[in-house]
């Protein structure tokens, strides 16, 4: 990076850090350090929101994805601003009217201790982990593209969320990631233009639209029924709706966000905020994907994405095989690249476009097969799989962004990360002191103490997740799995809550019972078939209901286990 | 706690919520609005699925 970029960079941090200061004394005890005195405006709540969900892997692994398969994974979002009014209607006044820390607080009360406590642990392990591999992944992109050390990059990272995140708790957690999110709405409106600026002369906005469309990357709805095709409108809305509620509903990092604002219709307008945002915001997320996908029509892109891969090859026996396919990925980018500029001449001349296209089609082809069979090159000579998504948008920035611009976005990048690694942090620690020290260990301690244990539980989960992310590499596959095995329980999750809003007979030992059957079944479907994973929310959700329902009505039903009465007038 | 949350949350709703939410007159037209936007966002998106489909091989 130029010096300039190194400055750009360098005000990020020294910005970040001198706001969270400025915040961080508008704090009173422990409800000001976990839920800033419940006294936060309803936009500064909502992009927090936002920016809890959107981590660095969102920006960069999102842009990727659309290079690759073009704009369905929007349809992943369109059922979210639904969520949220299911949001507003039912489960936001529940919590903020229990005047709970955690959502997993409000289930104690609702039933018993022990689905209290299985909920928080499940968050605890899923959410732990995650925040590592929140560090983790942009870390390892920067190495790669930047040069940059990944121990450094995790540790720095780590040291200045966990410091503004200690200094001024969720206050600070708060303000920081509304700059944050701006920063990034201002890093997609900065790429969308210098793409546009960086292709070549006479290409226009038309042209890429054209070209997108001949190539069916601007295909954003799928109406097929298949249950193993990954994004189609039906699992998008459906188990899309359930994961987004689940998330939302029952995760503390997104819970605590709206437990801050100053009254129940700040947190309601907060949701609605993030209803009328969020899909257009993945919209121009994917858009640029689809966009890098054009450019790379003119300039010759890398056969794979991922320099440290790449160097691997270039040093084993099958370095000549990846160079053979290097050759033959230049010949057939040459032809495609002839193919389209003869495309758009003949578009605007009104010649004949078939024959062009099959020529772009057949080119396009040839092109991912080549690309296929580089990533099993790459496989071979490292001993497992290789995924270059995440390094797609950044190869772009470092390779054709002006200087200066270049660090905004590294800061972007960055800020992505920052903004969910707090939330993150804030969470775990409330769930860590409410729902186990306070509940368990210390019940009638002083304010102080609970205070001070806060902020030494902050510490230790950023400790512990830059631990994850510095070891993530050498865990590798293990970590992937347990994460993925953590977003097996997030329908399971939403179920007990469900269970405690709507069922009026529900008990304590039909919500644990039902959690255990929804995650059991959820395991042994992804075992023995290939269901796509966002059924298993749906899944999850309707067996915990079913048997937990089941299961209350033959232990006694509501006052069977202690709790606050039954919800449901 | 002591009394039935959900007639809690719903006095609270009636206390703190009534009157206009910036430009609509309840959080029902708000909803409303909101159910308005997803289908308009399908709509779009679909569109763009049909018109922005410029192959013209199969």
């Amino acid at each position: 990076m130029s010096p300039i970029d190194w400055g750009v960079f360098a005000v990020y941090f020294v910005g970040v850090i001198w706001f969270a200061w400025l915040q961080s004394r508008k704090n009173e005890g422990t409800e000001g350090y976990f839920l800033a005195n419940r006294s936060l405006p309803w936009a500064a709540v909502g992009l927090s929101v936002m920016a809890t969900q959107a981590s660095a892997i969102t920006f960069i692994g999102t842009t990727g994805q659309a290079f690759d398969e073009g704009m369905e994974f929007i349809q992943i979002y369109l059922p979210q601003p639904l969520v949220m009014i299911l949001l507003c209607t039912l489960f936001v006044p529940f919590f903020y009217r229990s005047k709970v820390y955690t959502a997993y607080e409000y289930l104690e009360r609702r039933f018993d201790p022990k689905t209290r406590s299985l909920t928080a642990f499940l968050f605890l392990v899923s959410r732990g982990l995650a925040a590592g591999l929140v560090l983790y992944a942009p870390a390892i992109v920067l190495s790669v593209i930047m040069g940059w050390d990944e121990t450094v990059t995790i540790l720095i990272m780590a040291a200045v969320t966990i410091g503004y995140t200690l200094m001024g708790g969720i206050t600070a957690v708060i303000w920081t990631d509304v700059v944050q999110m701006i920063m990034i709405f201002v890093g997609m409106g900065v790429a969308l233009f210098i793409l546009f600026t960086t292709l070549p002369d006479g290409v226009g906005v038309g042209d890429v639209a054209y070209i997108g469309g001949v190539q069916d990357m601007w295909r954003s709805i799928d109406w097929s029924w298949d249950p193993s095709n990954r994004y189609t409108i039906w699992s998008g809305m459906i188990g899309g709706f359930f994961l987004a509620l689940a998330y939302f509903g029952t995760d503390q990092s997104q819970v605590q966000r709206y437990l801050t604002a100053s009254s129940l219709k700040q947190s309601r307008l907060s949701l609605i905020f993030n209803a009328f945002l969020k899909v257009p915001m993945q919209f121009f997320i994917l858009s640029i994907g689809v966009l890098l996908f054009v450019f790379y029509h003119f300039e010759q892109p890398p056969l794979v994405f991922n320099n440290a891969e790449v160097e691997q090859v270039m040093a084993s026996d099958r370095a000549d095989d990846y160079r053979a396919l290097e050759a033959e990925q230049t010949r057939i980018h040459g032809e495609r690249r002839e193919a389209t500029m003869e495309l758009l001449d003949a578009r605007e001349s009104g010649g004949d476009l078939a024959p062009l296209q099959l020529r772009i089609a057949d080119a396009d082809e040839q092109l991912v097969e080549l690309r296929r069979e580089a990533k099993a090159v790459v496989a071979d000579v490292r001993g497992g799989s290789s995924n270059d998504v995440n390094y797609i948008f950044p190869t772009y920035i470092i390779t054709y962004i002006p200087i200066g611009v270049l660090g905004l976005m590294i800061a972007v990048i960055f800020a992505a990360a920052m903004s969910s690694l707090d939330s993150e942090l804030t969470a775990l620690s409330s769930a860590t002191v409410i729902d186990f020290y306070k509940r368990w260990f210390r019940p009638d301690a002083s304010d102080a103490h609970y205070l001070f244990v806060s902020k030494v539980s902050t510490f230790v989960w950023g400790v512990l997740a830059c631990g994850v992310a510095l070891f993530a590499g050498q865990l590798g596959s293990l970590i992937e799995a347990v994460n993925q095995v953590g977003s097996y329980f997030y329908g399971s999750l939403l179920g007990v809550f469900l269970l405690a809003f709507l069922v009026k007979r529900a008990n304590g030992h039909g919500a644990f019972v039902g959690l255990i059957a929804g995650m059991g079944v959820v395991f042994g479907l992804e075992l023995v078939t290939d269901i796509a994973y966002l059924w298993f929310n749906v899944i999850g959700t309707v067996v915990v209901l079913v048997v937990g329902t089941v299961v209350s009505g033959m232990t006694g039903g509501p006052d069977a286990t202690r709790g606050a009465p039954a919800v449901q007038s | 706690m002591t009394e039935n949350p959900l007639e809690a949350a719903r006095a609270v709703e009636e206390d703190e919520d009534a009157g206009p939410i910036g430009p609509f007159p309840n959080w029902t037209a708000v909803y409303v609005s909101v159910v308005i936007f997803v289908v308009a966002c399908i709509a779009f998106l679909a569109w763009i699925t049909v018109a922005l489909d410029f192959s013209v091989v199969s």
